[in-house]
């Protein structure tokens, strides 16, 4: 009986990179007459590297240079790959941007077992943020409502939760890393500015490339003044001055975007949490002797620290600041299917599933055919497995006669689908479409998975049932869903 | 209400923050708590419809026997005689039945809520059935038991010579929900069965478990009881 996972996830980000294995322990959340549902109880963090700076090569992600930090954390924790049941790379904040994504995510495939999910884009960032920093579970054993802001190198994510429901997410790109600074006898110079960081340092009428350290304060402040603006909390006054316009656009456009019903005011939120690289420097505010990561990350955290401690609102800083999103992809990327699946653990695992979202509303057959063409896959020539997703479909609406010939149609429908045939229901119906199906088309291998929301997958990993006993009355199947998400 | 107490509020079907005016309830949460106890008192005071005897019963051709207790009024009274049917009515049933063993004796009891086999049968009843008969199962004439309780299954399916009993019986309502259905298995039924040798599936309706998936999920059980050879804590005792 296995109900304890190990998992890994791996963050390569703006300005850092690190890993982190978590222990990921299952229990059946129903009562014992109840079908019982397993949610992931309790995660562990096992084990958790350094914070490497990013290996670059010509402003691009160094695959190799990545592959090596795995690897080596890897041996200091005598790892091996086969170990790990599931997991996610990420391919955070501005370095999504970086072409060689996809590169990147190849070349460490073969150390992150096949458990790779290419993924970024500010919506999946900030609810993986909030879910690592603890922060939805908080929300929904207390009934409050938290913004979670996780706050890196490039972008800060920010997300909206109540009673545990992830309602709003929200990315904007201010981030540690727009402007790089060193020490250089007694000044600070400013080494590298990325464009916003160029306007940044204009509008605080810095064109010097050594500032004091006053200049670099005003910088942080400045920096914290646009969170806030996002936030909803900033006085506005001062930004309607003399700024860049384009910037002011951004910024106006970002904070409807999270506040269109005031959903953000601050009477209704109870608690800020701060995550992130920069958030974890606002607990490290010691002397300026040493800048971390040499950018304006420190003084950012600085600014929004002294801001943050006036807020008629709680704020707190999580635990493992830096590491929230990549404990949060541990998490998310995991789904453990509802109980009444329905799957032969002969067939299992399957990786790599290419699902295909089908809506019931109309003729399977022509949606299907249509959602394969869109997809360049051609019938004849698939030899691999493909994952119909079944859209549309209302438990108010569903009964016995409309579930039989919702199954006589896509009994017709998946009889030219390479075996196994795999069925994908965000409702629960998985064991009584299985149980029909099987009596329309006995000699087809045919999985169905119910309790699995795959909105924003694109691929799809089916593990190895967790209970290895007969009683199907609690088996569960891990589900990965992978997105390849870039940004454009 | 804050926001905090008003999200919990959310969280669940019960009159959490209802308010109050002096010593009282208000008017609104007042009036809905009267009209859901209503449907439950109704739930338990209502006989099977004639609605649903003319449909679902007449359509399967189902016999419909009454236990010792007689009406609804007696068997809200005295509880233990719906466990029992008479001697006369045991033995017509055993008329209708298979004169050999069988897995499975199906019982359909009103328990203490006729709503729950009107709302949740329809579409769980033909899934059991398909099941069964897709595992080749063998089932006997299925009875449906007026002011029945879990037990009065053991009896019926005693006389039926079946390996395993399956009583589908009306929940106790309560006041988020009038027709939620349980499903007792018991393995090798009889005088001697006590209540732990039973393995119970249940909230079976619309906003719980859906009939339908209840229906392939109790077939499943079913599989597993008569593989096992027992039911109950004996068999939850094995993980």
């Amino acid at each position: 009986m296995k109900t304890a996972l190990l998992s890994v996830g791996i963050d390569i980000g703006t300005t850092t990179t690190h890993m982190v294995v978590s222990r990921l322990t299952l229990e059946n959340q129903a009562c014992a007459t109840r079908i019982p549902e397993l949610t992931i109880k309790e995660r562990q963090i096992v084990y958790q590297s350094e914070v490497y700076l990013t290996p670059l090569k010509d402003q691009a992600i160094d695959g190799d240079g990545v592959a090596q930090l795995l690897e080596k954390f890897y041996k200091q924790n005598s790892l091996d790959a086969r170990q790990i049941d599931t997991g996610a790379v990420l391919i955070t904040g501005e370095s999504a941007r970086a072409r060689n994504a996809r590169a990147v995510t190849d070349a460490i495939a073969r150390l992150a077992g096949e458990f790779v999910v290419e993924s970024a884009g500010p919506d999946l960032e900030s609810a993986l943020a909030a879910r690592g920093s603890g922060a939805v579970e908080y929300s929904a054993k207390t009934a409050k409502t938290i913004v979670n802001i996780d706050i890196g190198g490039g972008t800060t994510n920010i997300a909206l939760i109540a009673c545990g429901k992830i309602i709003k997410t929200l990315g904007i790109k201010i981030g540690g890393r727009e402007v790089k600074l060193a020490w250089q006898d007694k000044m600070l110079a400013v080494t590298e500015a990325t464009e916003a960081g160029v306007n940044l340092l204009q509008e605080c009428n810095i064109t010097e490339q050594t500032i004091t350290l006053n200049q670099a304060q005003r910088l942080g402040e400045e920096q914290a003044q646009r969170l806030c603006f996002a936030l909803g909390l900033a006085n506005t006054k001062a930004l309607h001055s003399n700024h860049d316009k384009r910037y002011l656009e951004q910024l106006t456009l970002a904070s409807q975007a999270l506040t269109p019903d005031a959903l953000l005011s601050a009477q209704d939120v109870d608690e800020y949490w701060f995550s992130g690289g920069v958030a974890a420097l606002m607990e490290q505010l010691h002397s300026i002797d040493y800048i971390p990561f040499n950018d304006l990350g420190y003084f950012f955290a600085a600014a929004i620290k002294q801001q943050a401690d006036n807020w008629p609102i709680p704020i707190k800083v999580v635990d493992s600041a830096i590491r929230a999103t990549v404990i949060g992809a541990g998490m998310h990327s995991l789904q453990i299917s509802g109980c009444t699946i329905d799957a032969s653990a002969a067939l299992l695992p399957l990786k790599n599933i290419r699902l295909l979202k089908v809506s019931v509303k109309g003729n399977l057959q022509s949606y299907i055919r249509s959602a394969l063409s869109t997809l360049a896959i051609d019938l004849e020539q698939q030899t691999k497995p493909v994952a119909l997703v079944l859209t549309d479909l209302s438990l108010t609406t569903l009964n016995y006669s409309s579930l039989q010939s919702l199954a006589r149609s896509l009994a017709e429908v998946i009889d030219g689908l390479p075996e196994p045939i795999i069925i994908i229901t965000k409702i629960d119906i998985a064991m009584s479409l299985s149980q029909i199906l099987k009596g329309l088309i006995p000699n087809k291998r045919i999985i169905t998975v119910d309790g699995i929301d795959v909105e924003d997958g694109d691929y799809l990993d089916i593990g190895l049932p967790l209970r290895n006993g007969d009683d199907i009355s609690s088996a569960a199947i891990p589900i990965v869903v992978k997105t390849l998400l870039f940004y454009k | 209400m804050s926001n905090n107490q008003s999200n919990l509020a959310m969280l669940t079907p019960a009159r959490l923050g209802v308010g109050r005016c002096g010593v009282r309830p208000l008017t609104d949460s007042w009036l809905s708590f009267r009209a859901d106890h209503a449907v439950a008192v109704d739930a338990v005071l209502s006989e099977v419809s004639q609605s649903f005897i003319d449909g679902f019963i007449t359509h399967y051709d189902l016999p419909v026997v009454t236990t010792l207790a007689g009406d609804r009024q007696n068997f809200v009274v005295n509880p233990p005689l719906g466990k029992k049917l008479s001697d006369e009515v045991l033995a017509k049933l055993k008329s209708k039945m298979p004169s050999d063993m069988i897995d499975v004796q199906i019982v359909i009891s009103d328990g203490l809520s006729s709503f729950a086999l009107e709302e949740n049968l329809p579409d769980l009843y033909p899934m059991l059935l398909d099941g069964l008969n897709q595992a080749k199962i063998t089932t006997g004439q299925t009875v449906v038991v007026k002011q029945g309780r879990v037990a009065v299954a053991d009896q019926i399916a005693y006389t039926a010579k079946a390996r395993l009993a399956v009583n589908l019986i009306g929940e106790r309502p309560g006041l988020s929900s009038a027709s939620s259905l349980s499903a007792y298995l018991t393995y090798n039924p009889g005088p001697t069965t006590i209540s732990s040798d039973r393995t119970v599936i249940s909230n079976i309706h619309k906003s719980g478990t859906p009939p339908l998936e209840a229906g392939a999920f109790i077939v499943k059980c079913i599989l597993r009881i008569l593989d096992k050879k027992m039911s109950g804590v004996q068999l939850q005792a094995l993980g």
